[in-house]
């Protein structure tokens, strides 16, 4: 029994000294990036989602398809270290990363002290590393093997973002964190509510921490792909990062916000009429061909339309007779999407409507997965066979 | 010669299906873990018939290696479910064989509705637990524990044979929690949770090879010399420890557990080539294929985790790789299936022994 009992107090040391989730080791450089820049994208639509796996010859052969992609392998040994060098100073390795603040103004904000990051790094090591891969390209070992694909962070571009500005405008820490608390649905993205909150704080310090390393890299590649002086790659990737971390900085200022705001009471009286007088202009803005959202949701999205993202992969527009929203499902989260857009996606902005009008369109399409809160017309005319 | 059977036949050969599908859902839950997509849906619970429901237009091999499994574990659990009834019903005493089966049908029930009451807040932060539900399994599992017991005490033939299937049963629907768990509590115990539904994924499948020995119909008379003896039993403890070590390569590839698990690969054989040498039967010859393919497959999955010079949590795993590995794990399984079919053919008594000989 003594023997048995040794045996058993044995295994259980092995067990809790040999379990757990390790740092990154200390001597593990981030891979310099090796995989196809995306310059233009081609004019028309994609013919499917890449297959399984295949992400990287996909985006390499949009030349092909009237696209234009560069390849970093094409500069030269030299040319490339010394943009590894300056990156491994700038940002550290994923054991120690770093972000140098470049005395931006308000920088502190964005709460990128060293050991901020390294907290990070551990939490992301464990809980992020397998999707979104070491640098934040998006290609860790499950990546590959899940659709939509994890977001690639290295081109500081992101799909859910409530700040105002262009396409490529940056996230709010509170967006980042919405999408790591809840999860986006009916992705392979999980919700990280039950980590504290200053857990999720961390994580979301070195996944900026990620996109700033990779859009640096990112602009001094495309600049030497492309040919442009550079006298002193540090420099450049100096002022790239102060660019971008004003950016950063700025979309913590601003969101999309509306002068008037439906309280739940409104949403109540989903079936008293002047509700489904405002579902119905919403129908008719989102079928106008002025605005143009059947353009992309073909048939209220019901049928599949491919188009190239950003990435140079490949968005669905929402089917949005499902009533499966990925950035947020309440009226606040479809305005700002609609007034906003998705950028990487190609969805514009719809800055021209005005707030009575986008509110209208928040109602028609909370309404269109449930026939029974449209109106009798319009009903008709997006479930003709009902 | 063989004696008198503790079940009815068809419940022996529901046994094996039940191993068979069980081995299929490891194959599966094996994939799952070397292709790191135990979280491609994150969502839990969901219905058994989902992937029937959802789309299939769009690449997402995680997504359906994630979902099969879980259909797979649906099935072995109704497999279960049956078997352990089954078995039950074989119990001499009438009012003990019907409380006992009013019993697994109320924790099946129970479970059933834990499982719908989980599937409404699949999509929520918080869990609110179904205490009702809980308590009914609670109080039910007592009820047939204290049915077993009873036919323990009493030294009824085939009374372990009949707890050993609560047991299993228990254990099944304890090994569907584990995984479900793992989805929903990912964020709080990351990869542990599954670590453990792969370890315990290993007891549950040696219970359910221990039914299907237990369900043969016994010897007239045994060879004492030849399957006595305590070699079988410590290769069971040895494979199953070793197969901790290698869940633990899989999960959390840390130096300690790297080297254990080396250690514990020459410990196995080196326990399991005295007794292959020493004993005759197809148990001993299938344990010697298993091992020599267990080595092989073990030095290539060494070979590609590694010696390739990438962290392994970087690695992208090929198909051959995948193929190596969860051929690795399935081996491994087979091994501790064999060694524990090995000890219940030692241990077990002759046929004509009456009573209690389970």
């Amino acid at each position: 029994m003594t023997r048995l009992l040794r045996c058993f107090v044995f295994v259980i040391t092995g067990l809790s000294a040999g379990c757990g989730t390790q740092p990154y080791p200390t001597g593990l450089a981030y891979p310099p990036r090796v995989d196809a820049i995306v310059v233009r994208l081609p004019a028309t639509d994609a013919e499917g989602p890449p297959p399984a796996g295949k992400i990287d010859e996909f985006i390499g052969n949009l030349n092909a398809r009237g696209g234009k992609v560069l390849n970093p392998n094409d500069l030269p040994e030299e040319t490339r270290s010394a943009v590894n060098r300056v990156l491994v100073e700038m940002f550290g390795s994923p054991a120690v990363p770093l972000v140098p603040l470049l005395d931006v103004q308000g920088v502190e904000t964005l709460h990128l002290e060293p050991e901020t990051l390294a907290a990070g790094s551990f939490l992301y090591k464990k809980h992020c590393l397998q999707c979104h891969g070491l640098t934040g390209d998006g290609r860790g070992p499950t990546g590959q093997w899940v659709y939509p694909s994890p977001r690639d962070f290295r081109q500081g571009i992101f799909k859910f973002v409530t700040s105002p500005g262009t396409a490529s405008r940056k996230p709010s820490r509170a967006d980042l964190h919405r999408s790591l608390a809840l999860g986006i649905e009916r992705t392979s993205m999980p919700p990280f509510g039950m980590l504290s909150e200053l857990e999720r704080e961390q994580i979301i310090s070195y996944t900026i921490h990620l996109s700033l390393r990779g859009e640096v890299e990112y602009r001094l590649l495309l600049d030497l792909l492309n040919q442009e002086d550079m006298d002193n790659v540090a420099t450049e990737a100096r002022s790239y990062l102060r660019s971008a971390l004003r950016q950063w900085l700025a979309a913590d200022i601003e969101r999309i916000t509306p002068t008037t705001i439906p309280t739940p009471n409104d949403l109540d009286r989903r079936v008293q009429p002047d509700h489904l007088e405002s579902v119905r202009r919403g129908h008719q803005l989102f079928t106008n061909p002025a605005i143009n959202c059947i353009g992309c949701h073909v048939d209220f999205g019901r049928q599949a339309r491919y188009l190239y993202d950003s990435w140079g992969g490949v968005t669905r527009p929402n089917d949005l007779t499902e009533g499966v929203y990925r950035g947020g499902k309440t009226p606040l989260d479809l305005f700002q999407r609609i007034r906003g857009g998705v950028g990487p996606s190609g969805m514009p902005a719809a800055v021209t409507l005005s707030d009575d009008q986008t509110w209208d369109l928040v109602h028609f399409v909370l309404a269109l997965p449930a026939t029974n809160m449209l109106p009798s017309d319009v009903r008709s005319q997006v479930y003709p066979a009902r | 010669m063989a004696g008198k059977r503790l079940t009815p036949r068809w419940v022996h050969v529901w046994a094996i299906l039940t191993c068979i599908a069980t081995a299929f859902l490891l194959t599966l839950g094996g994939l799952v873990t070397t292709f790191r997509v135990g979280m491609a849906d994150p969502v839990w619970p969901t219905e058994p018939w989902f992937l029937l429901v959802t789309s299939w237009s769009e690449p997402r091999p995680g997504f359906l290696i994630e979902h099969a499994h879980r259909l797979a574990g649906f099935t072995v659990g109704g497999m279960m479910a049956v078997l352990a009834i089954g078995i039950w019903w074989t119990e001499p005493r009438s009012s003990v064989r019907r409380a006992g089966t009013l019993g697994l049908i109320v924790l099946l029930a129970s479970f059933g509705q834990f499982h719908r009451a989980m599937m409404a807040q699949a999509n929520t932060i918080e869990i609110v637990w179904p205490f009702g539900a809980i308590g009914v399994m609670v109080v039910s599992l007592i009820m047939v524990a204290g049915c077993a017991a009873s036919g323990i005490l009493a030294g009824h033939r085939g009374s372990g044979l009949r707890a050993l299937g609560v047991i299993a049963l228990v254990a099944v629907m304890i090994q569907g929690l584990l995984g479900g768990f793992r989805v929903r509590l990912n964020a709080w115990a990351g990869t542990d949770l599954a670590a453990v539904h792969g370890i315990f994924a290993q007891v549950v499948f040696s219970m359910l090879v221990g039914l299907a020995v237990l369900t043969t119909a016994p010897r007239e008379t045994y060879k004492v010399h030849e399957y006595r003896g305590r070699l079988p039993l410590v290769l069971t403890a040895l494979v199953f420890v070793q197969l901790i070590w290698g869940a633990l390569v899989r999960h959390h590839p840390s130096a300690l557990v790297q080297r254990f698990h080396l250690m514990f690969a020459f410990a196995v054989v080196a326990t399991a080539v005295p007794l292959i040498g020493s004993r005759r039967g197809f148990g001993v010859c299938l344990l010697a294929v298993f091992l020599v393919l267990q080595v092989m497959l073990g030095v290539e999955a060494w070979m590609g985790k590694f010696a390739s010079g990438v962290l392994p949590e970087l690695q992208r795993v090929s198909k051959g790789q995948a193929i190596v590995r969860t051929g690795h794990v399935l081996i491994g399984t087979g091994i501790l299936a064999t060694s524990v079919a090995l000890v219940l053919a030692s241990r077990r008594q002759p046929g004509s022994a009456q009573p209690g000989d389970a």
